[in-house]
């Protein structure tokens, strides 16, 4: 230990102009994020907002230069250190930069999140396991993939030019990703499985780098197992996955819900129009009507699975894939199944009666909680679901709430739907008249949730848009002091599968033109 | 007597180049040993295999009883390594550095350490990367003496230096010479030969030979045949007969297995005719020259003839 703390010192003397930076730095974002959240203006928010968006992008940049600065204080790669004929120990080596890391980037990163909970007013002791998770995010994404690939490397250019390298790689295949479409079903879960291996991973090379200093041999590790893993990953198919995270109701009491194609559903029909892409696919969006969903459950698509037959034998299976819009199913909520057709698969069964066959993954949720309040003018706070704060209209003298804004600690709410009125007339009217209203609700949140979200800031700001918000004969619809509105918290019940068959279902017309798609139903 | 450094077989090749080639080499405890050779040869290959700062590619190495590959941690407070290309903590000064490495050495000396600073007249309060080479070679030097290690490796350490620097600095060494083994690699013959104990000549990744100084300056002799009459250079010259040179009446050579006893007999049996036959004892820097001299001409005759051969094929 004695030689740690020896280590560790000389490592504090060396770095300390880029420690103070550091620290500088989410210092400055410990005073500017709370004035974003605090601001009922909309001009002054939104400016804070962008001056939080830099600081939190400056903190990781200059965490990568500290962790690139102090690995390479005892260079791993390379025959002419001072400290490789020294009595260096590698297993003391590596623990004083641990220390170096836990002390300069880990403690103030912890402080700095723990006061700006206190200061959005949740209790950092409430929110611990989160806070570590979140640190443990900034581990397996920050910190050991910065430290793994510092270690690989002889310098800070080096080290740079293969981060920049990673970057422009992962953008590439993001890229490649949109441009195909690809369509991977979103499974619960399925992120802790990514941070344990990608934990596994990077610690592994860190160590093993220290421990043998075999460059090839780590950087081939580096490089192997992430190929393999999405390699593997490929293998296992989609099914196996949703199965596993959604049992087929056989296997349990039965489907929550009963879903039937209702092509005479209210509201259905219009057309959607997006861009066209590489590999234009076309939304098909089915009417669902439901039953058996009981008054205090919702039923959520998560992903879908389509089979198509035509009279002439032909067929197509769409595979897993995500909910393409917002699929929630409640007793007054009627609402559609959605997935992506291939053009070429479009065009082939575009005047055929088929026969489809839609498997869902879903996941069933009840009312957690119900809150319901009068809006306040200020800021207000929801048990479990985080603050809100009314957003004033940005002109002279004016106090008109044109929306609100919400967030919460760690991570997003559960799934939340926020119901209120809109008033068409301004708010002092409304005490000598009745006023004309229109409903505003949105969903907030998720029922697949983390203990915590990646990212530097502990509030999450959560982006709500209430519908039938914007104008009314030039007029902007307002929400008005004193109006009820609802939270109503969601968890889950379980998560199974349902299917519905349709028999003589024909496809919507479509239209491309001016690289846009339409689809008229 | 035991060795302070035993290697069998050691071999490292980069690629498809061998830099070191089988290499058996013992060096007693207490011998100060200089390993010479030219630029390329080697020396700084063997040195890094010893230090275990590369793995070897086939053999093995034994570094004060302790497997070359296992070499790390504790193992170097009884090492000190000093490289002329090593680097340095530079943003230290010469004195924050000392005390920086002075908690990973249970033995070290103060009193020894301080009196290295006044005989090297090191600056203690300027940043290393504030010296002269001169000074940073003084300052890795104390900072490797300064615990008294059982083992001294030095990389070419006087390289680049001016004579009252290297003077200095080889004194240092002496002074801990009884109480330690040195092994140091250098192509400066001149000043190797003060000191040095044992030697060992290494080409191209090859030991040629390994001796102690005094046998080695003992068996090689520049030999000065005088004859009667010009004749043209004998044919069939035994291998450790060097460089044979004649010029009108006079064949000179470096014998390379000089026997005070044996090879005046020889000689004269050789060469009955010769009005005289003088032995004169080498510099080592003379020997070194015509070991290396010979060991090139063998091998470009040796490409010569393979060219010649793959011509007349």
């Amino acid at each position: 230990m004695k030689l740690i703390l020896h280590i560790f010192a000389k490592d504090t003397r060396h770095f300390w102009p880029e420690i103070l930076v550091s620290l500088a730095v989410i210092a400055v974002f410990v005073w500017v994020c709370p004035i974003e959240w605090l601001s009922n203006d909309d001009l002054h928010s939104n400016m804070f907002r962008a001056l939080a968006g830099l600081i939190v992008n400056l903190v990781p940049v200059t965490w990568w230069i500290l962790i690139t600065r102090v690995t390479h204080a005892e260079r791993l790669v390379g025959d002419t250190q001072f400290w490789l004929t020294r009595p260096y120990d590698w297993k003391r080596l590596l623990g004083a930069k641990m220390l170096f890391l836990a002390v300069f980037l880990y403690v103030p990163i912890f402080i700095a999140q723990c006061l700006l909970l206190a200061e959005a007013g949740f209790h950092p002791l409430a929110y611990l396991p989160g806070l570590f998770y979140k640190l443990l995010l900034i581990t397996v994404v920050l910190v050991l993939p910065v430290m793994a690939i510092a270690a690989v490397t002889s310098s800070f250019a080096r080290t740079t030019l293969t981060l920049l390298a990673i970057y422009i790689c992962l953008a590439g295949i993001f890229a490649l990703a949109y441009l195909a479409n690809s369509l991977d079903p979103s499974i619960p879960n399925q992120g802790h499985l990514l941070v344990a291996i990608a934990l596994c991973l990077f610690a592994a090379a860190v160590v093993a780098q220290y421990a043998t200093r075999k460059t090839r041999l780590v950087r081939l590790l580096l490089i192997a197992t992430p190929v393999l893993s999405l390699c593997l990953g490929e293998v296992r198919s989609n099914q196996s996955l949703i199965d596993r995270a959604y049992p087929p109701p056989a296997a349990q009491a039965g489907a929550p819900v009963q879903l039937s194609y209702s092509p005479n559903l209210p509201g259905y029909g219009g057309r959607d129009t997006y861009p066209t892409t590489p590999k234009t696919r076309i939304w098909i969006r089915i009417p669902m009507a439901e039953s058996g969903v009981s008054e205090e459950n919702l039923v959520v698509v998560d992903s879908i699975r389509a089979e198509v037959k035509a009279p002439d034998g032909s067929q197509w299976d769409s595979a897993w894939q995500p909910a393409q819009m917002q699929s929630i199913f409640s007793r007054n909520n009627r609402s559609n199944a959605t997935f992506l057709m291939p053009l070429a698969v479009y065009n082939k069964f575009r005047s055929m009666p088929l026969s489809v066959h839609l498997t869902l993954a879903i996941t069933q949720a009840k009312v957690a909680e119900a809150t319901s309040i009068p809006l306040p003018v200020g800021n207000f706070s929801i048990p479990d679901f985080g603050f809100c704060k009314p957003q004033i209209r940005w002109s002279v003298a004016s106090t008109e709430i044109t929306g609100i804004s919400c967030f919460s600690a760690l991570r997003p709410p559960t799934l939340t739907y926020i119901r209120t009125t809109w008033s068409e007339s301004s708010c002092s009217d409304l005490q000598a008249l009745p006023s004309p209203s229109k409903d505003a609700s949105a969903w907030v949140g998720s029922l697949d949730r983390a203990p915590a979200e990646l990212g530097i800031s502990p509030i999450e700001h959560l982006p709500m848009w209430l519908s039938n918000g914007g104008y009314f004969n030039n007029k902007p619809r307002i929400l008005c002091p004193g109006t009820p509105i609802d939270f109503v918290q969601y968890s889950v019940v379980r998560r199974t599968q349902a299917s519905v068959g349709i028999e003589n279902y024909r496809l919507p017309k479509v239209t491309i033109a001016g690289g846009q798609v339409t689809v008229e139903y | 007597m035991n060795s302070a450094i035993h290697t069998h077989g050691l071999s490292k090749r980069f690629g498809r180049t061998a830099a070191v080639d089988g290499l058996d080499l013992a060096v007693p405890e207490g011998a100060i040993y200089a390993m010479v050779g030219p630029n390329g040869a080697g020396k700084t290959t063997i040195i890094k295999l010893l230090m275990n700062i590369f793995p070897p590619t086939a053999g093995r190495a034994e570094v004060l009883g302790i497997d070359s590959s296992k070499l790390a941690g504790k193992a170097f407070s009884r090492i000190g390594y000093v490289s002329e290309n090593q680097e340095m903590p530079d943003w230290m000064t010469a004195g924050s550095m000392l005390d920086y490495y002075r908690p990973f050495y249970p033995t070290w000396d103060r009193a020894l350490e301080q009196q290295l600073v006044r005989q090297f007249d090191l600056p203690l309060k300027r940043k290393l990367k504030h010296l002269s080479r001169g000074m940073r070679m003084k300052a890795a030097f104390l900072s490797s003496l300064a615990y008294r290690p059982s083992l001294i490796v030095l990389d070419e350490p006087f390289t680049g230096l001016d004579p009252l620097v290297r003077d200095e600095l080889i004194e240092g060494l002496i002074e801990r010479a009884p109480e330690t083994t040195i092994f140091l690699s250098s192509h400066d013959l001149a000043e190797i030969e003060s000191f040095s104990s044992h030697v060992g000549y290494l080409e191209q990744g090859r030991l040629l030979f390994s001796e102690e100084m005094s046998v080695l300056s003992d068996r090689f002799r520049e030999v000065t045949v005088t004859l009667d009459s010009p004749s043209p250079p004998p044919g069939n010259l035994p291998p450790t007969w060097l460089q044979p040179q004649t010029a009108d009446c006079v064949l000179r050579f470096v014998h390379s297995d000089f026997d005070e006893e044996r090879t005046p007999r020889e000689l004269a049996e050789r060469f009955p005719s010769a009005r005289n036959i003088a032995f004169d004892p080498m510099p080592l820097r003379a020997i070194f020259l015509a070991v290396a001299k010979s060991g090139r001409s063998r091998a470009s005759s040796q490409q010569d003839s393979t060219t010649v051969k793959g011509n007349a094929a």
